[in-house]
């Protein structure tokens, strides 16, 4: 669902996580969401849909965190999960180079489906293994400046860099999101307009149906 | 000559005048009223019916009834076809009146899923727009049921836009609460006018989707890389049970949003019994295999048309974001997966796919069928080791029943001997013309004497 950003109104956000299977997604949006970390005491019986209720300069921003299957055999379900999100974060592992080319390719996908409409973010997780790295933090942001990306180093082991990442993200969503309101000049009533194909916009207001389109023969 | 007489349909000048006879043509699809009579004569019945609408909303008009309706209505379908894609049937937006506000703040004040309540509200007089707004769409999207689904479902979004329009100054939460009722109230009705609807294949893919899973059903939790117990005991069956009766229940429930409540409460399932097989909270691979192999093994009747509906019908906020959202969306993906499924994506070389594939067509049914006499056979067999318990556990209980009515008779004569004995004595010193005290605690000695033996001996058994 689109940005519902009128007014006073609070801000919902779909952000999806995508990243091959190793590469720390769930200890990512664990820690984030529950501050937690291989912990025997997680209750929650799942990390695959995750809300965070934030407050960015005075909004409210409702973030819903989409984990999405990253095995390969899932692969081409990708646009299924990402479809309407607002926000998309490419995770991948620094001590394997398999898992950047996967970005790349999420990337190039998430821009010819979505445009330039989706926030990206890339991010290279386990920087607490940075003896093991074989991605060049160099290389990282140069490829994620030049496809309009942002790039992050995290730990989720560490809680290093996480807070930042979404809260970022979240600043980025609010500001395209303000954005499109401008250029629609009226943000209101468009929760429905997300997946309608054709929208009827009456110019004149009608009188009530009551009764009145039932008696004319 | 006469064939063609026959043939024809014969009607005469009469017949083709209006009912009314006022001179003017009638017309078949007025039941023979020329436009005005026809006019003047639905107006008064429509207002009728409308009243009868608001007492009895929620029982479903007998067929008859729609007959008749259809026939009244589709002489205006040329005119709110027009209105319906020209203007929508959208509220003048004006500035709220007081009863407006009156009205907003009966539906503000209802508890979260009082559909009762919502029901009672919509139907009290100060909320009679919104109620008769709803009972005209109703029956025009009754009226127009023939219409391509996708313009019904252009038309019901529509509806719920100009509803929440209505409702614009309630909080999100309200809002969505309130959105939720009126999907309800509508889709309720319409399920039947719009569910795998004839201007679509749905049913076709139905029954394709259907044939798919069918002849996949030899894939097992281990070839999806669903965390799956070990060791399954026979009597204990599929942990994946609950999830695979919640998604089959999915196809009985009428409004959308129930239906994803179905598909909610199937994804609990599944997380909880991916969480007995893991430590770790569930991440969406697991999720997305386990999910697959739920659906896979429950085969949910029209499940392609059940998610259509809830596409077409659903409200757009539940869909999009939201739990289930997500949890609709795995769905999706899941049928998706499998309509693609093929041998890599179960490790499995595209040879022993095909193998698999053909093997159930002819003597692989027999192997399904060895699968389900193997698992019988483990049933029957632990039914019958307990069936054996359970005699031995009888014939125990029956020595031990037995020993104790012995004793019981053992102590019965012991005690009505003793009885005697002390009768004798009784009498000995009656006779012997004894003190009374003395035959007084005689007496209460076998008061006492017969008190002992009183009671069942219980502790025996």
């Amino acid at each position: 669902m689109a940005a519902a950003g009128g007014g006073g109104k609070s801000f919902s956000f779909k952000v999806v996580l995508l990243g091959e299977g190793c590469v720390g997604k769930t200890s990512m949006v664990l820690r984030y969401c529950e501050n937690k970390f291989n912990d025997k005491h997680i209750t929650t019986l799942q990390a695959s849909f995750l809300t965070k209720k934030l407050n960015i300069t005075g909004k409210r921003v409702n973030l819903a965190i989409w984990d999405t299957a990253g095995q390969e055999r899932f692969h081409a379900l990708g646009p299924i999960y990402y479809r309407d999100s607002n926000g998309a974060v490419l995770v991948y592992d620094i001590t394997d180079e398999d898992s950047f080319q996967k970005v790349k390719n999420w990337v190039k996908e998430l821009r010819k489906m979505l445009g330039n409409d989706i926030c990206l973010c890339i991010v290279g997780n386990k920087i607490d293994l940075d003896k093991d790295r074989n991605v060049s933090t160099e290389e990282a942001e140069s490829y994620a400046a030049s496809v309009g990306a942002k790039h992050y180093r995290t730990s989720a082991k560490l809680n290093s860099g996480i807070e930042e990442l979404f809260l970022d993200l979240c600043k980025r969503m609010m500001e395209a999101a303000q954005v499109e309101e401008r250029s629609k000049g009226n943000g209101g009533g468009q929760s429905a307009s997300g997946r309608r194909g054709v929208q009827i916009v009456d110019d004149e207001p009608q009188a009530p149906p009551t009764g009145g389109c039932c008696s004319s023969g | 000559m006469w064939t063609d007489k026959q043939r024809g349909i014969r009607l005469s000048q009469q017949e083709l005048l209006c009912k009314n006879s006022c001179g003017y043509y009638g017309n078949p699809a007025w039941q023979g009223f020329c436009s005005k009579c026809w006019r003047e004569r639905v107006r008064p019945a429509e207002a009728r019916r409308q009243d009868n609408r608001a007492g009895a909303d929620s029982t479903p008009p007998t067929f008859s009834k729609f007959e008749e309706k259809k026939n009244m209505e589709k002489g205006r379908r040329i005119n709110t076809m027009r209105r319906l894609f020209w203007g929508s049937p959208s509220p003048p937006k004006a500035e709220p009146s007081d009863s407006q506000m009156n009205v907003l703040k009966a539906f503000q004040k209802l508890e979260p899923g009082d559909f009762t309540g919502f029901l009672k509200t919509l139907r009290s007089p100060s909320s009679q727009r919104l109620q008769s707004r709803c009972t005209a769409f109703l029956n025009t999207m009754e009226a127009y049921h023939a219409l391509p689904v996708q313009k019904q479902s252009d038309l019901v979004q529509d509806f719920y836009q100009s509803f929440a329009d209505y409702f614009s100054r309630f909080s999100e939460a309200e809002l969505t609460q309130t959105m939720e009722h009126v999907e309800k109230l509508i889709m309720t009705r319409l399920h039947k006018w719009v569910f795998c609807h004839d201007s679509c294949d749905d049913e076709q893919k139905d029954l394709i989707l259907q044939r798919r899973i069918r002849s996949l059903n030899w894939v097992t939790p281990q070839m999806l890389s669903v965390p799956f117990p070990d060791v399954q005991s026979a009597v204990m069956g599929d942990p994946f049970l609950p999830a695979i009766t919640a998604i089959i229940e999915m196809d009985a429930k009428r409004a959308p949003q129930d239906k994803l409540v179905c598909v909610s409460k199937c994804s609990q399932h599944v997380f909880e019994a991916l969480s007995a097989s893991n430590s770790e909270p569930a991440n969406a691979d697991d999720f997305l295999s386990a999910l697959v192999y739920v659906v896979l093994k429950a085969n949910p009747p029209r499940l392609h048309s059940n998610m259509q509906y809830v596409i077409r019908f659903g409200l757009p906020h539940s869909l999009m974001a939201g739990e289930s959202g997500y949890y609709f969306t795995n769905l999706s993906c899941a049928v998706a997966f499998i309509e693609k499924l093929d041998g890599p994506s179960l490790n499995l070389s595209p040879e022993e796919f095909e193998g698999y594939m053909r093997r159930r067509r002819t003597p692989a049914a027999v192997d399904g069928l060895r699968e389900v006499a193997c698992e019988t056979r483990h049933l029957l067999d632990e039914l019958t080791s307990r069936q054996e318990r359970l005699d031995r556990g009888v014939d125990a209980l029956n020595v031990q029943l037995q020993t104790w009515v012995q004793a019981v008779h053992a102590q019965i004569d012991q005690a009505t001997s003793e009885l005697v004995l002390v009768q004798e004595e009784v009498t000995d010193l009656c006779s012997s013309s004894s003190s009374p005290s003395s035959s007084d605690s005689a007496v209460i000695e076998q008061v006492v004497l017969t008190d002992q033996y009183a009671g069942p001996p219980d502790t025996d058994c």
